[in-house]
């Protein structure tokens, strides 16, 4: 009965991914408005099953990371958005653009995207987490309002460094700023996020009873045996590679990293060997759910950007978590 | 059996200075650690569990530093029960007892005797967020039990200083099983009936230093209190004895074991 139930849950959590993907693959959104059931052929369909790889690779590594984060930081608010971890690694793309710009270089792309994005990311997360240490504890407030203000500060760089490009060099960038899945992704990229995504959940799930006892306060956590220090350093930076390699690929994506483990927490439980890959298998059909309803819903101005999306639904979904988490973990 | 021994260790904390000098709690018995608040009870306590790291001296756990000792290592011969337990997870009562096998994992029945020994069986599968101050303290204690082995440390901080009386004198009993199978168990309380009900041994700290360190027959006494903790002690008399009533809160019988 214990061991059955994650399974069980996990089994759910992946059979409403697997209806995303569906949905993604077989339905779109014909130019009179209605919805078409079909599948178009290998040269068309191709556009759709690289978008579902790469929304999938993107999902499952923003939500491995999202339960990481919020089992380290005993915080069920953490997640890389909302860290300000993605937006830092949007920035850092942002000024590697103007810098390649201001070079007189080519505009990086695909995986030349990486290195900055990581070191976005990295710097982000490092400037959250020593603003919420106080005597050596993190302040959980100081850490979710420390995220959102380093996010901003962070995506208001990008639209400093996306002003002062060139026009001719912008065009694309906007449509990255607000995040977006790519039909004809760079496969050095959309390589290095699966690769993220499929280490970081092999890696959190391996180590799953560790951060189990993570969840403790830092003196519990080391009684019981855990090398806390190493295995945080390990698991912040296996986050931020796993975010960077997200930005890289599809731009800054907001609240999949959030919502993902409040999903599978629901149905897998809150036992991290479960947890965290249920939050990368929800994460990929999150995003991808999130791409087909982009698909299918015209509000007049063509499909809406992936980013506004993530942001309405996730935004929404913050705020009850926010009214649910009065006092330590949700009720 | 596992020694605990503490080797004139300084440790600074800012402007405090703990300076214990040379201290052994001894195996088998059941040291409690009394004092003022800010006195070094709990900066005792998390320095034996190797939380903090000596400037001289040393603190040493079968003769080696316990500060320097691999985590699993040193989680294998002690448990601490820290002053607040924290949860930041969504876990139940179980699974929090379970973390206290997490780095040698047990059969699953030594989890549900440590829940029972605890008095927790009924509240197992209730999530650890929805208990009382007490019942958390309680969980802590169950899951230092799941972990301790017989002859090895226990260290509790103010564990009780929530529970109800009842429980309280359950897991006193508990507590004293373990070091009369041979547990060095060294706990800190501010409650002198909880003292007088755990303690073998006292040991009184105040200022980062100590100021006494005996058996508790000697000084869980109305006699010896006052100069110890600089509290007064009251008597009072009834049909069926004697008790002493110190008076920041606690009753010691007449005679502490």
């Amino acid at each position: 009965m214990m061991h059955r139930r994650p399974m069980i849950g996990l089994a759910l959590v992946a059979v409403a991914s697997c209806i995303a993907v569906a949905a993604r693959l077989l339905v779109v959104r014909t130019l009179d408005g209605s919805l078409l059931v079909g599948w178009p052929g290998p040269t068309l369909g191709q556009f759709r099953v690289d978008a579902v790889l790469v929304a999938c690779s993107a999902g499952a590594a923003l939500g491995a990371s999202g339960a990481i984060l919020q089992t380290l930081l005993r915080n069920p608010l953490a997640s890389p958005f909302v860290l300000g971890v993605t937006s830092g690694a949007g920035a850092g793309v942002a000024f590697a653009s103007l810098a390649a710009s201001i070079a007189g270089m080519a505009a990086p792309t695909g995986a030349a995207l990486g290195a900055p994005a990581l070191a976005g990311a990295l710097l982000a997360l490092g400037c959250v987490l020593l603003l919420a240490r106080r005597h050596g504890v993190l302040d959980p407030i100081t850490l979710i309002l420390g995220g959102v203000i380093v996010g901003a500060i962070a995506s208001a760089g990008s639209t400093v460094a996306e002003a002062l490009l060139p026009p001719e060099r912008r065009g694309l960038f906007t449509g990255w700023l607000f995040g977006r899945i790519p039909e004809v992704p760079d496969m050095g990229s959309l390589a290095a996020c699966a690769a993220a995504a499929l280490g970081l959940t092999g890696l959190g799930a391996a180590w799953g009873n560790r951060l189990d006892g993570a969840a403790l306060s830092d003196d519990e956590a080391r009684s019981i045996g855990i090398a806390l220090g190493p295995m945080r350093t390990a698991m912040f930076i296996g986050c931020g590679v796993a975010t960077a390699a997200t930005v890289a690929l599809c731009g800054p994506i907001a609240f999949v990293g959030l919502l993902a483990p409040h999903c599978a927490r629901a149905l897998v439980g809150a036992r991290n060997r479960m947890l965290v890959p249920g939050a990368a298998v929800a994460g990929a059909g999150l995003l991808t759910a999130a791409d087909a309803l982009r698909q299918w819903i015209d509000i007049g101005g063509g499909r809406l950007p992936l980013g506004a999306v993530t942001a309405v639904f996730g935004g929404v979904a913050f705020l009850v978590l926010l009214r649910r988490t009065a006092a330590g973990w949700m009720a | 059996m596992t020694a605990l021994r503490f080797q004139s260790p300084v440790i600074a904390r800012g402007a405090f200075i703990f300076a214990p000098g040379d201290v052994t709690p001894s195996a088998g018995r059941v040291t409690v650690l009394i004092g003022p608040n800010g006195g070094g009870k709990t900066t005792a306590l998390r320095a034996a569990a190797g939380m903090l790291a000596p400037e001289q001296g040393a603190i040493l756990l079968d003769g080696a530093p316990v500060h320097s000792m691999p985590a699993a290592q040193r989680a294998a011969r002690m448990a601490l029960v820290a002053q607040r337990p924290e949860v930041g997870a969504p876990f139940s009562v179980r699974d929090v007892v379970a973390l206290g096998r997490v780095r040698r994992p047990a059969a699953p029945e030594r989890i549900e005797q440590a829940l029972a020994r605890a008095g927790l069986s009924q509240l197992a599968d209730r999530p650890f967020h929805a208990l009382s101050g007490g019942q958390q303290q309680r969980v802590a204690v169950a899951r230092a039990l799941a972990q301790h082995e017989p002859g090895g440390v226990l260290l509790l901080d103010e564990a009780f200083a929530a529970v109800d009386p009842p429980e309280a004198a359950a897991l006193v009993r508990e507590i004293r099983a373990e070091a009369a199978a041979g547990a060095t168990v060294l706990a800190a309380t501010h409650d002198l009936s909880v003292a007088s009900a755990l303690a073998d041994d006292v040991w009184c700290i105040a200022g980062g230093r100590s100021t006494a360190f005996g058996a508790a027959r000697e000084l869980l006494t109305r006699a010896a209190l006052p100069s110890l903790l600089g509290v007064a002690v009251a008597e009072a008399h009834g049909t069926r004895g004697t008790i002493a009533v110190a008076d920041y809160g606690g009753i010691l019988p007449e005679a502490p074991r």
